[in-house]
């Protein structure tokens, strides 16, 4: 099957130590062989066209303002700010990174950054405190994947411009399942954590505290101009990645004053660097999907699924189930890009609302990069933290099924999307 | 070998289905030689993607507007110009006759090939803030437009603010008000679900949205003769089912704005069109050039010719 | 790539202050074009793409070098995938221009032929300092050339090795 024959060559060549982006590449000339059309100009077409898209501009700055935000200090803050509310209590650290984890995944879209500046703050205090490190790892990571699910989320905005839908509509009816995510995130962690004997913070005093929330303020009304923003038909969604860049810069150069010059045009470079690195990958994933198609996948599989048409639920449920297992290989933007195409026709014709399932499929493929042997966020915490990644992910185990009750939950009751969202649309 | 049709309407809709028709023609008139696949939704790529796998090779047929071949031949120009056709009659006979074929001819050497013009219905124009019916009313109005200078002109002329933006921004820009209005085609108001932000629509007709048929000029020099034929019958033949399906897809699309759209329908007097083709006779005579003016008064000639019968 | 980003930037502003950017909207798109292909070659040279050693850094060295060296080969050929296609399009491409900017149309192949020979460069480069011992073979496209000083630097790999697009 061409699918399978895909997957192997793909992981594979990840196996031997290719570059994911190569791997992608090779993966497609097996494609080629297998449907027995080999061109060159398929592999080069598709990476130079695959990235020629306009709403993609946006990914550099969604990338850039993620940067700004750990160099200006206002990641920081943040967590400071999460210190000084839930710091005292026992097990406290947890809930700290839950609630930075949330404000942080409305400010940027990127799991990876976000998870990289909770880990590399909270982790050796967690360690200090005595929490085990595989427990606390597992917890930053899946927190931090609450990201893309939380405005502004690049997945979403490439979901709204692909099914022709309005990503301010997507933005808005992917809040409530991020805060149900989060609280999935303290539950779990507040039965851990329940007669454990670890170190808690002093409480400050209500001085000190306003002092330190004042001082997160300016960092902390940033989600409230974004999402307030883009409600109120200020910016679109592509502008108010602008408008992050733009805040991140000015509160981290004058307000905390942690970022200069030499600072932003770091951050310029390495998120130039990453965003490159990204859109490559997005670039070679093009040409499988661009493979895919021509080899008529998206009809067979359709044609799969026909016993299911007439159950809406039941076909959501299989298409969710099949975008985690994939999630255990893909990359979150490799498996987004090649599935999109391929699920937005077959849910228009199941009657499936768009905006409801642009949410629970995204949240399915972030919840992805906890899984192993593919899964980033993972990678990214056992690297920041210095943890074995073996330990996270026996760490992220719970926390992870956690957040798939969840998903199942939606599924079950679409009215937990559904209904808030049209309270705030 | 199959035949990959890529184009940009959605699946199972109108256009998609006068592409189906396409389909099942190439192989009748072929006896099953010639097997074809509907790539629709722009599932090959964008359209700057899909012209160059037609050029390469990759892919045989493609189907766009014909707005985006201006880039490659000037002529395709004349079909955007504001006002030029009156009604569906007048633009099938122009785009149908000679002066279609000579337009199409202009490809030549670009490593496309021109087969025949299809219909993507009028332009029509919406917004949200009042009732168009007059040159006054576009005053103040920001208008998405196509990145193209014609269009952009255009809405200046008539007093508007002309915002390109790319299609798939258009429904959030409205919806935010970032835009306060857009012009396509009423199915493309209907589908894309335009009237949900939308409350005024002007059946103003102010430009005529042709698409072409293109094959790669690499498929297209592989053919015999006999095949050429086949596949060029296919393409006229299945653009006569296409217009009818089109058409009455619109008169659809129009009852369902009107009454389920919830849209307020209005259209031009015969004075406001006077005027406000004089507002934008500037654009069209900024168009017409020493190279196009013989093809434009070609035009002209037929359709007065249409218009007032001897 | 510094001045791309900046370009990049300048025009989603001037698009939120609403003046021309219809030229500019083709030029960024461009530019990005030329940010990703210079990026990835930088980020190929650094080790900066995205890879997983987990699996091979257990090999013994004998064969974790003969491994990383057919991975080698393997990317060479996909590199010269892109420079072969890359070129047909230029050669196709020669003599059409932008609508909108005027500037020829060949620019992003261009820079597809010229990025997929830079990355074969660096790859053969990379595979001859790790058959002349001078690269452990996990490290040759995973990481950076020398071992990480401070552990610092070596989270900072880390974190920029994983670094996908998730957003
Ligand atoms: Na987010
Ligand atoms: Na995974």
């Amino acid at each position: 099957m061409i699918v399978a024959t895909f997957i192997l060559v793909l992981i594979g060549c990840i196996v031997l130590g290719i570059p994911v982006a190569w791997s992608l590449i090779a993966a497609a000339i097996a494609l080629m062989l297998k449907i027995d059309f080999f061109n060159a100009q398929i592999v080069a077409q598709n990476m130079i066209h695959g990235t020629d898209n306009f709403i993609l501009l946006a990914i550099p700055f969604f990338i850039l303002a993620g940067e700004l935000m750990n160099r200006g200090g206002l990641s920081r803050h943040i967590i400071e700010v999460a210190m000084a509310l839930f710091g005292h209590v026992r097990g406290g650290l947890g809930y700290v990174g839950i609630v930075a984890a949330l404000i942080m995944a409305s400010l940027s879209g990127s799991a990876i950054a976000d998870s990289a500046a909770l880990a590399a703050i909270l982790v050796p205090m967690m360690r200090m405190a005595g929490y085990p490190e595989g427990k606390s790892g597992g917890l930053l990571a899946a927190g931090g994947v609450i990201a893309p699910i939380l405005p502004p989320s690049i997945a979403l905005v490439v979901f709204g411009a692909i099914a022709n839908i309005s990503i301010t509509g997507l933005f808005m009816a992917s809040i409530v399942p991020g805060l149900l995510m989060a609280a999935a995130l303290a539950a779990v962690w507040g039965f851990h954590a329940r007669n454990k004997q670890y170190e808690t913070f002093d409480k400050p005093d209500r001085r000190t505290l306003w002092r330190i929330i004042g001082k997160g303020l300016p960092a902390l009304v940033l989600p409230f101009i974004i999402i307030g923003g883009m409600r109120l038909g200020i910016f679109t969604p592509t502008e108010a990645s602008v408008i992050a860049v733009a805040y991140a810069t000015i509160v981290g150069a004058l307000v905390y004053r942690e970022l200069d010059i030499k600072g932003f045009y770091g951050a310029l470079v390495e998120s130039g660097k990453t965003a490159a690195v990204v859109m490559f990958l997005v670039g070679a994933s093009m040409i499988s999907a661009w493979l895919v198609s021509i080899a008529n996948l998206p009809a067979e599989i359709v044609e799969a699924l026909a016993p299911l048409m007439d159950s809406p639920r039941l076909l959501l449920a299989a298409i969710l189930i099949l975008t985690l297992l994939l999630g255990m290989v893909l990359d979150f933007t490799p498996l987004m890009l090649i599935l999109m195409p391929i699920m937005i026709p077959l849910c228009q014709a199941a009657h499936i609302d768009l905006t409801y399932f642009g949410v629970v499929f995204i949240m399915a493929g972030a919840l992805g990069m906890l899984t192993p042997p593919v899964g980033n966020v993972l990678n990214v915490v056992a690297g920041v933290a210095r943890i074995r990644i073996d330990r996270i992910i026996t760490g992220v185990m719970p926390f992870l099924v956690a957040e798939i009750i969840i998903l199942a939950l939606l599924v079950l009751f679409p009215a937990l999307v559904m209904v808030p969202f049209s309270w705030l649309h | 070998r199959d035949i990959k049709v890529g184009h940009f309407g959605a699946p199972g809709k109108a256009f998609d289905q006068g592409v189906q028709v396409f389909i099942d023609k190439l192989d009748e008139l072929s006896n099953g030689e010639m097997t074809a696949t509907d790539y629709p939704g722009g599932q090959l790529g964008n359209e700057s993607q899909e012209i160059a796998s037609l050029r390469g090779g990759l892919q045989e047929v493609f189907i766009t507007s014909s707005t985006n071949m201006i880039r490659f031949s000037p002529k395709f120009q004349l079909i955007d110009l504001p006002f030029l056709f009156d009604n569906d009659a007048e633009a099938d006979k122009v785009l149908l006759g000679p002066i279609g074929d000579d337009i199409l001819g202009g490809l030549d050497g670009t490593g496309l090939h021109g087969l025949t013009f299809w219909d993507n219905g009028f332009r029509d124009l919406s917004n949200s803030q009042h009732p168009i019916t007059q040159l006054s009313d576009f005053e103040g109005l920001d208008f998405r437009v196509i990145g193209e200078p014609i269009f952009v002109d255009t809405f200046k002329a008539l007093g508007a603010n002309p915002v390109p933006l790319p299609f798939p921004e258009i429904y959030s820009a409205l919806e935010t008000g970032t835009v306060d209005g857009q012009d396509n085609p009423l199915l493309t108001v209907r589908d894309v679900n335009f009237f949900e932000v939308q409350d005024y629509l002007t059946d103003s007709k102010h430009a005529y949205s042709a698409m072409v048929v293109l094959v790669g000029q690499p498929f297209w020099n592989q053919l015999s003769d006999a095949q050429k034929a086949i596949v060029q019958q296919a393409a006229e033949e299945a653009g006569q089912a296409q217009r009818q399906i089109m058409r009455k897809a619109v008169s659809g699309a129009k009852a369902f704005l009107a009454g389920k759209g919830g849209m307020e329908v209005d259209s031009f007097d015969a004075a406001a069109r006077k005027a406000i083709r004089k507002a934008v006779q500037p654009v069209i005579d900024g168009v017409i050039n020493d190279d196009n003016r013989d093809l434009y008064q070609q035009i002209q000639q037929t359709l007065s010719d249409m218009r007032q019968p001897s | 790539m510094f001045i791309m980003v900046i370009m990049v930037f300048a025009n989603v502003c001037l698009r939120f202050f609403g003046s021309g950017f219809v030229a500019t909207e083709e030029l960024s798109r461009i530019l990005l074009g030329g940010l990703i292909f210079t990026g990835a070659v930088v980020a190929l040279a650094q080790g900066r793409h995205i890879a997983m050693p987990l699996v091979i850094e257990r090999l013994p060295l004998g064969l974790r070098r003969l491994v990383v060296l057919a991975g080698g080969l393997l990317m060479l050929y996909c590199d010269w995938l892109l420079v072969a296609g890359a070129w047909a399009q230029v050669e196709i491409n020669l003599g059409s221009d932008y609508p909108l900017t005027g500037l020829p149309q060949s620019i992003p192949y261009v820079t597809g032929t010229i990025a997929g020979v830079l990355l074969a460069l660096v790859t053969l480069y990379k595979l001859g300092r790790m058959l002349m011992g001078r690269t452990a073979p996990e490290r040759c496209f995973a990481a950076d050339d020398e071992p990480a000083t401070a552990a610092n630097g070596d989270e900072n790999r880390l974190e920029k090795q994983a670094r996908g697009f998730e957003s």
